[in-house]
């Protein structure tokens, strides 16, 4: 659920100063049982939501860190073990090499995502004719899922039969590699996938922060005899500067919790090469029932990842003041 | 002269954006194309693009043979309850966030923002234990059953977050008018506000169903039974079964593809507003 992340706003500023008085003015006067009445009134609005919201993402948090203190091997008891859940993190392997792929795979994809993003943005903020077809079928990755992605791109990629494959064998490599049995290039096309979902995620909104770039700027450095490059560099790349952040920013978060893809391509091999965070934790609390190490390694995650949420929204206000 | 080197730069515009085309959608062409070939067709070398003939006994396949259109029927009743749930539910709680005065409506609205934040990858584990523990729910609480899907990402944060800034757009007048003729709260949300706010609506509304329909992660780990799996893990399980039979595999991912697409096309312009909208800071609310 990529979408439902908050993008920057100019809610919450606004809405404090512009409530301070008005309690004071409200709540003042008269606290009959009308005012009462009322105020349950409002609270019968909120609360079915609320109530959504907090057993569904306040209580499991509470659950999660109660779960990683303690041994909980179905179908027995959960047995309070300590910090030992946390000790064992430092001997596992394969959590310290499923953190160093995600990365990897999140700086490559959020790099070669974001840079196509920006490019093809530029490109299609041109008033050129027929130009809205063309629009039209770049969001298509947007709509269509992980796992149908992963799908077709495990078809393209297939060493014997695939187009790619082929493609290659035409153009007169002899042995083409089997991409996605080797860990370099299983890792790369992994990139690529997220490269090619995060592009077409990213175009339209850069394409409405061009399209809010004043063309006046761009009259007057075309008089002062500036080329397209460098009203890129010194024009464009600026005042698209506060949507790119956040654009890297929402890329971290979601590249972070890559599971659908590689499960489909590659399962997480060959040889771990491609084992990302959230299929580990997967594993270890689903396959191999160890729930409360799996709570664990989550709940190590977390501050790493509210920490970036938390910037984005800092930089959102930032960009408010100015 | 200045016409000429015009000329040279659109063709060249067009060739890029060609190329561009043809890196989104060339993709779903294979995935078609494979989807109305048979296994011969595929195997044999060198491959064609198009088939000799359209072959969509595959297509029939899927829906004969293979557990996809259960699948299929499970996606549609979770993404248009949940989406139901979230429409209503949200909007009511945007509502008040937005129009109405009460003592800690502020700190509540910060406690919606602050469950934005938290990364669903992470919640799997203590979720799919509070589906198992459901009180009087049987021995498997929740588990594989179309609540247990629904229910915990239901409600979004997002949606609240979206339409109380729309609510916020419509002037105070309306409101105060409306209660001076003697309308009541509900009546004020469902008849005035609702009413005046149908595009944001229809973003959330789109956006939910999007989001129920694409799930992965958590199906995969609260779906026990075949007969409960969502389109997506039906997929996934499918494609291994059927392992090498790629016109098969292709014809169900066309199927499964086939309804965001049409969906998509049928409501571009808001799509297109939404997307953009993603990244604008909800300017144009």
């Amino acid at each position: 659920m990529y979408w439902n992340i908050p993008f920057p706003y100019k809610g919450v500023k606004r809405m404090k100063t512009e409530t301070v008085h008005e309690y004071k003015s409200v709540m003042k006067p008269k606290r009959d049982m009308h005012k009462l009445k009322d105020h349950i009134g409002s609270y019968l609005f909120v609360l079915p939501a609320l109530t959504f919201l907090t057993l569904f993402s306040i209580v499991p948090i509470i659950y999660l860190i109660w779960l990683s203190f303690h041994e909980y091997r179905l179908p027995n008891p959960a047995i309070f073990n300590g910090v030992e859940n946390y000790i064992r993190m430092f001997n596992d392997a394969l959590f310290i090499k499923s953190i160093g792929n995600t990365m990897i795979y999140t700086a490559g994809s959020m790099a070669i995502g974001l840079s196509g993003a920006i490019a093809v943005a530029v490109l299609l903020n041109r008033k050129l004719k027929g130009i809205r077809f063309f629009k039209v079928f770049y969001f298509l990755p947007t709509i269509t899922s992980e796992v149908i992605t992963a799908m077709i791109f495990l078809w393209v990629f297939d060493n014997n039969l695939g187009i790619l494959n082929y493609i290659l064998k035409v153009s007169g490599v002899e042995s083409p590699p089997a991409w996605l049995l080797q860990p370099t290039t299983a890792m790369i096309i992994l990139i690529l996938i997220g490269a090619w979902r995060g592009t077409a995620y990213n175009i339209p909104i850069f394409l409405a922060a061009l399209q809010a770039v004043p063309q006046s700027l761009y009259e007057a450095a075309r008089i002062d005899g500036a080329n397209s490059w460098k009203q890129f560099v010194h024009i464009t790349l600026p005042s698209i500067m506060h949507i790119l952040v956040y654009c890297m920013v929402m890329s971290v978060i979601g590249s972070f919790q890559v599971v659908a893809v590689v499960d489909i391509l590659t399962n997480g091999g060959p040889m771990d090469s491609t084992m990302v965070v959230i299929k580990h934790i997967w594993q270890q609390s689903f396959e191999f029932n160890y729930v409360g190490y799996g709570a664990a390694l989550s709940f190590v995650l977390f501050p790493f990842l509210l920490g970036v949420t938390w910037l984005q929204l800092r930089l959102s206000s930032g960009k408010d003041k100015k | 002269m200045m016409k000429k080197s015009n000329m040279i730069r659109n063709v060249l515009l067009y060739v890029l954006l060609t190329i561009v085309l043809m890196i989104f959608l060339g993709p779903y062409i294979w995935m078609f194309m494979t989807s109305v070939k048979t296994q011969g067709e595929v195997m044999s070398w060198p491959p064609k693009i198009i088939p000799t003939e359209f072959y969509w006994e595959n297509f029939l396949r899927i829906w004969q043979e293979t557990n996809l259109p259960r699948a299929f029927f499970n996606s549609l009743v979770v993404s248009v309850i949940a989406t139901l749930i979230n429409v209503f539910l949200s909007s009511l709680a945007a509502f008040a966030f937005a129009r109405l005065r009460f003592p800690g409506r502020d700190r509540l609205f910060m406690l919606v923002l602050a469950t934005m934040m938290i990364p669903t990858g992470l919640m799997v584990v203590p979720l799919f234990f509070m589906m198992k523990n459901v009180p009087f729910a049987g021995p498997d609480g929740l588990l594989d059953s179309y609540a247990g899907l629904i229910l915990p990402f239901a409600v979004t944060g997002f949606a609240i977050f979206l339409m109380r800034q729309n609510f916020l757009s419509i002037p105070r007048e309306l409101d105060e008018q409306a209660t001076i003729d003697g309308c009541s709260k509900f009546q004020i949300y469902w008849k005035i506000i609702l009413p005046l706010n149908k595009p944001a609506i229809a973003l959330v509304t789109i956006f939910s169903f999007l989001s129920h329909w694409n799930e992965y992660l958590w199906p995969l780990t609260i779906a026990r039974s075949q007969e409960m799996y969502t389109i997506q893990i039906a997929l996934k399980a499918f494609q291994g079964q059927y392992n090498i039979d790629w016109p098969l595999i292709m014809a169900g991912a066309t199927t499964a593809a086939l309804p965001m697409i049409i969906l998509y096309f049928i409501l571009q312009p808001l799509f297109e507003q939404g997307l953009g909208g993603l990244g604008s800071g909800g300017k144009e609310t």
